[in-house]
């Protein structure tokens, strides 16, 4: 009988087997929490960059000196790192085992939303604590504390789903790590760009391993062949 | 009983073979997939994916694009809106009878 539940499985798997998008949510995290720190703690900066814009009078400036900046690199890049995907997984790391397109959706549906849900959760908790104790500072860094709970809950339900171990290990790392850099004694901008460059470096160690393990797949199929 | 093989006889024969159930289950996880990754994928022949592929295709169940890579001939498939519905038609009809069967 044919096993449909683990072919499918299988399929699915093929998208996350090689580390790549680790890699490219690795590199978002990284904006993230660039544009995080700019926004915190490089506020003159930044302010009087608003400012200025803002003097000028009109919507045109503001689409034309803040959101195309921001847009153009952040479209570019994405659709960028698809383009370069599809050609690296086609000629270097699927070249024996053929090429799957995914899905749109290629995390599952229930994956996205309990991730999601959690760090709703921890969001709301960070708004009444900022409340009680009268402190902005806990609203931002249950933003943080969220991201870093979203991240390591979708490895970790994804990893279980599609039965890739090393998600397990990059998830207890992410919630490890979050933990301990939301409660640092650091500013908030600078908390954000640690959280996320550290969500980013796990993201990273477990891409490579992931790429390291479907390169030397692929040299044993050559050996084969 | 009866109902039971009623339900049997409903099955949609075009997707229940072996070889077209494991090429439906791969096509229906992604969006598309390439001769080889199918291949690799269900462990079929060449000889035996190809002409499976065509019934599929002659079922109007996939959409097979044919294209050169370089010198190099390129075949992509793709479950067609038919295929994708009759494969979840066929997985419910199982589910339903494998619990049919497992409660008696």
């Amino acid at each position: 009988m044919v096993n449909v539940v683990d072919l499918q499985r299988r399929t699915m798997r093929y998208e996350f087997a090689d580390g790549i998008r680790e890699f490219q949510l690795a590199f978002w995290l990284v904006v993230v929490g660039v544009y995080s720190w700019v926004v915190w703690d490089k506020l003159p900066e930044w302010g009087s960059m608003v400012e200025a814009v803002r003097a000028m009078g009109s919507g045109v400036a503001v689409i034309v000196f803040l959101v195309l900046p921001i847009a153009i690199p952040v479209l570019a890049s994405h659709y960028g790192l698809m383009w370069i995907n599809e050609r690296v997984r086609r000629r270097w790391l699927w070249r024996n085992t053929g090429y799957i397109k995914p899905r749109q959706w290629v995390v599952p549906r229930r994956v996205i939303l309990g991730g999601c849900a959690l760090a709703m959760g921890v969001l709301v908790l960070g708004i009444l604590a900022a409340i009680h104790f009268r402190e902005f500072s806990f609203l931002i860094r249950s933003i943080y504390a969220g991201s870093g709970l979203n991240v390591s809950i979708m490895m970790g339900m994804l990893g279980k789903a599609m039965g890739v171990r090393r998600f397990g290990a990059a998830a207890r790392w992410a919630l490890i790590g979050t933990a301990v850099v939301v409660t640092l004694p650091v500013s908030n901008g600078l908390c954000g760009l640690m959280v996320c460059g550290y969500l980013a470096g796990v993201l990273m160690i477990s891409g490579w391993k992931g790429l390291r393990e479907m390169a030397a797949q692929q040299e044993a199929l050559d050996d084969a062949h | 009983m009866r109902t039971e093989i009623q339900a049997i006889a409903q099955i949609d024969r075009m997707v229940h073979e072996p070889a077209r159930l494991a090429i439906m289950a791969v096509l229906s996880a992604c969006e598309s997939a390439d001769f080889k990754a199918l291949q690799h994928l269900t462990g079929l022949s060449k000889g035996n994916l190809s002409a499976q592929l065509s019934k599929l295709e002659s079922a109007g169940y996939v959409r097979i694009d044919k294209s050169f890579a370089g010198r190099y001939p390129h075949t992509e498939c793709a479950l067609s809106a038919v295929g994708r519905e009759a494969f979840r038609a066929y997985w419910r009809q199982y589910q339903a009878l494998s619990s049919l069967l497992a409660t008696d």
